[in-house]
């Protein structure tokens, strides 16, 4: 009897090893290896339908490191002498510009990044952005009639005490206050940041902490991303979103887009640049918007996104380039003003 | 002529071995860290202002880190106040002869496979619960409202506290049962039974009931996952934050120190605590049961305790086991999740491989001849402090070791995630072997010891069937325990190399789906079933 069940134990890791080993009957013996911190969620179709497209295998690394970390970006600068990853596909831009200063990218101008505005290309081809979300004021309508919506990122300070935050030393928070640097100024946007805490608001652990907070009615309003706010709509919840300083001279509403980059030196640089190609599609961008991952797309698209439709968003006139810098220029002030 | 005394420092094959042994643990458990603080005391010595200034925590990691441990101490108080009534009263059916011997195995079963689930599926289950009430509320036609979301920290404390319930209650059950019945008896003659309670039973229990709940608040304060599946920011996830942000592995390093203190304190605390060691009969439940002299205290909320906790389970089974569409989803889903379920398999059978041999070796001398007080505190401590290190800490350990020195092949290798598993789960195999060989009467061993003489025959026919009992329970609690391992598995795992416990994770952060429960449930059944088998096993083994 005890023989039969380590027998049985014996062929079941036999059997784990099988199919651990195995690959798809006619699946090619091409790989390419991507990193990406696009969650798995919405980022795992999109390459299952490039496998299932090309019959190249693709190695996955997804971030699964909860929020606000960068992961990938470390595992990427310190494997920079023999990379394992082809491509780096980024939810966000940020750390895809520290990667580029790192020297970990390689310079490539795609055909499938013809029609993206030109914000949207690196101007020497390290990496292409596509698609993204915005950066909304996430109002609970049970608690505030639309009539007292704030409509500027300006409205904010004198109510701070309503509004929650997720923290800015970290995520798109961060790179929000990066962005006001950018196109107001450092001071002009540190007085902001500045005023919202003098004026207390509440300054939480993650934009998904935001967005649970207003649904919930805890706190009227919040600032997060429309990825998150979608999650709430679905539900059912009683939210709406506030896409700022909309106004025809108005500042515009940050938009945070996907990257995607070659990394150099990776093992597999013809399958890299066919992979890269293939996220920067049209289609690809497309099928994003349906899932929901991308509320604001890059280039005209016949598809609708599930929680806003099709959206026209007056987006922030400033270069990512010009954010990373601004973000360098604040990052002491905003460490001092948050973490100490 | 003048007999040669013993060399006792010459190397015999059992030295050998035991050095080894004690290497191979040492090694696993902290080699990935070791590094880590060996740049970062470089560093501190050569007067670098950036490392003097980590090793100071800033306003908002001491307010982190403050929240942390809150969180721990309710998870433990809450534990181990419920688990200790808990226990109180079933101790008390069993010892009224209100259990059966299948009863008996059937509460056993259900302990094992409860304390063996990953936290996050019990987050994933309250998430659920809450869901389903909500839905009912308004199946009613009630408004949603009456039913809110309960805050992050009391959704984290909640979700912890029951999931690591089980060790508190079995450690409140091993303390009552180790209360002589003689002195409880002796004791009644002078005052009532409630008095009897307070003034003996309970002071003679609690370090046994202060080691369950300590064990509590080790495992929540190092553990990261569930309390950012309700957005909740921990010391521990702040390590991989500062490992992020820093791109500095000595830097997370030198912030996890105040964490590893204090969990090296409270082990340190437990050990000193548990020295006095348990009497003879509290080693054998079914003897200890016997033995055990139930008393007339607490007994509504020790009741109401232990139904809080079948209740718990019941509602883990139900929401696992009970959705139509999650039966009808899971063949479609374990196909499509085939490699990473393989990948899950392969990789704990192997981190139970691993974590074997050296745990078998270190638990043997543990269990040796008697040594010093001091010395044996501290093999005692360097065999449990591995267990005070963040396993996210241990992550970023071995991801910079490989990201440094290994090569290609190694580093896009699939079982890796089965070594940072081994160093994670080795004490705890240690504990389990070592709990086994207590249990085995040394007369017995001397006996047949004299029928043979030292060597490979008598380790196969005398000394490896009696510890084969230990060494399959530990086997089993390393391959489940890694089965539902997160932390440090997401440092390791290779591109392409994904395995089930972390697609759970990705997808419960969208909240619950029938297709992250399926998977929980999946997830939950290798783990139940690698438990029950082993509980069969061990039944069998009497």
């Amino acid at each position: 009897m005890k023989r039969n069940v380590i027998l049985a134990l014996l062929a079941i890791v036999v059997l784990g090893v099988a199919v651990f080993t195995s690959r798809q009957p006619g699946e090619a013996l091409h790989e390419v290896t991507i990193y990406t911190s696009v969650d798995q969620v919405y980022s795992e179709p999109v390459l299952r339908a490039f496998e299932a497209e090309t019959g190249i295998r693709v190695n996955a690394l997804y971030d699964a490191e909860a929020a606000k970390t960068v992961g990938l970006v470390n595992r990427l600068i310190a494997e920079k002498s023999a990379p394992l990853a082809d491509v780096f596909w980024n939810g966000e831009f940020s750390q895809t510009l520290v990667l580029k200063e790192e020297g970990v990218l390689a310079a490539y101008a795609s055909p499938a990044a013809e029609g993206l505005p030109a914000l949207f290309r690196d101007p020497e081809g390290f990496w292409t952005a596509f698609g993204g979300r915005a950066r909304v004021l996430f109002v609970n309508t049970a608690m505030l009639p639309k009539a007292d919506w704030p409509r500027s990122i300006f409205d904010l300070p004198p109510r701070a005490g309503e509004i929650a935050l997720a923290n800015p030393l970290f995520g798109s928070t961060g790179t929000h206050a990066a962005a006001l640097a950018a196109a107001l100024g450092p001071q002009a946007a540190l007085d902001v940041f500045e005023a919202l805490k003098s004026g207390g608001v509440r300054v939480v652990d993650g934009n998904a902490v935001v967005r649970d907070m207003v649904a919930a009615g805890r706190v009227p309003m919040g600032l997060t991303d429309t990825d998150d706010a979608c999650v709430s709509i679905e539900k059912g919840a009683p939210v709406a979103v506030v896409f700022l300083d909309q106004q025809a001279d108005g500042l515009g509403t940050l938009v945070v887009p996907n990257t995607v980059a070659l990394i150099a030196g990776g093992p597999h640089p013809d399958l890299g640049r066919m992979l890269a190609d293939y996220l920067l599609s049209t289609e690809t961008e497309a099928a994003m918007i349906e899932s929901g991952w991308v509320q604001i797309p890059s280039r005209p698209s016949p598809v609708e996104g599930p929680c806003f439709g099709r959206l026209d968003v007056r987006a922030m006139q400033v270069s990512m380039a010009e954010i990373r810098a601004a973000g360098g220029e604040i990052d002491a002030a905003i460490r001092r003003m948050f973490q100490d | 002529m003048t007999a040669i005394p013993p060399c006792r420092w010459c190397p015999t094959p059992g030295r050998v071995l035991l050095a080894l042994g004690w290497a191979v643990f040492l090694g696993l458990t902290f080699g990935p860290v070791a590094g880590l603080f060996a740049e970062a005391a470089a560093r501190l010595a050569a007067g670098e202002p950036e490392a003097s200034a980590a090793l100071v925590p800033s306003a908002r990691q001491r307010a982190l880190l403050g929240r942390s441990l809150a969180l721990a101490g309710g998870v433990a108080v809450f534990a181990g106040l419920v688990g200790s009534l808990a226990a109180l009263a079933l101790l008390r059916r069993l010892a009224h002869g209100r259990g059966s011997r299948l009863l008996r195995a059937g509460l056993l079963a259900a302990l094992v496979l409860w304390v063996v689930t990953p936290p996050y599926l019990h987050a994933l289950a309250g998430m659920e619960a809450g869901n389903w009430m909500r839905a009912a509320l308004s199946g009613l036609g009630a408004p949603s409202r009456l039913l809110p979301d309960l805050p992050g920290p009391v959704s984290a404390l909640l979700a912890q506290g029951f999931a690591l319930m089980p060790i508190a209650m079995v450690a409140a059950a091993i303390g009552f049962l180790s209360v002589e019945r003689d002195l409880i008896d002796a004791a009644m003659l002078l005052g009532p039974g409630h008095r009897v309670f307070l003034r003996i039973v309970l002071p003679l229990a609690a370090p046994a009931i202060f080691a369950g709940s300590g064990a509590v608040f080790v495992f929540s304060l190092i553990d990261y996952s569930t309390p950012s599946l309700f957005g909740l920011s921990s010391y521990a996830m702040e390590i991989v934050a500062e490992y992020s942000a820093s791109r500095a592995p000595w830097r997370a390093a030198l912030i996890a120190l105040p964490l590893i203190a204090i969990t090296g304190l409270v082990i340190g605390a437990v050990l000193a605590m548990l020295s006095r060691g348990a009497p003879a009969h509290a080693r054998m439940p079914g003897r200890a049961l016997r033995h055990y002299r139930p008393l007339d205290a607490l007994r509504r909320p020790a009741r109401l305790a232990l139904w809080l906790a079948v209740g718990y389970g019941a509602m883990i089974l139900a929401l696992l086991l009970g959705s139509v569409l999650i039966w009808r989803l899971l063949p479609g889903l374990v196909w499509e999740v085939r490699h990473d379920l393989a990948r899950t398999l392969v990789n704990a059978a192997l981190a139970a491989g691993l974590a074997l041999g050296p745990a078998a070796l270190v638990a043997g001398s543990l269990a040796a001849r008697p040594r010093a007080p001091v010395l044996r505190a501290l093999i005692w401590l360097a065999a449990l402090f591995p267990l005070a290190i963040p396993p996210s800490l241990t992550g970023v350990g071995l991801a910079a070791l490989l990201a440094c020195c290994a090569p290609d092949a190694l580093r896009s290798a699939g079982w890796l995630p089965a070594l940072s598993h081994a160093a994670r789960f080795l004490p705890l195999a240690v504990l389990v072997i070592h709990a086994q060989m207590r249990r085995v009467d040394p007369l017995l061993i001397d006996a047949a010891r004299l029928q043979r003489p030292p060597g490979p025959a008598r380790w196969l026919r005398i000394e490896l069937p009696l510890a084969a009992p230990g060494l399959a329970a530990a086997a089993g609690l390393v391959f489940c325990a890694s089965i539902g391992e997160l932390d440090a598995t997401m440092m390791t795992a290779a591109p392409g190399q994904g395995v089930l416990s972390m697609r759970v994770f990705n997808y419960l952060h969208y909240g619950v789906s029938e297709t992250v429960a399926a998977l929980g449930l999946l997830l939950a059944a290798i783990v139940w079933t690698a438990a029950a088998l082993g509980l069969w096993l061990a039944g069998r083994q009497g």
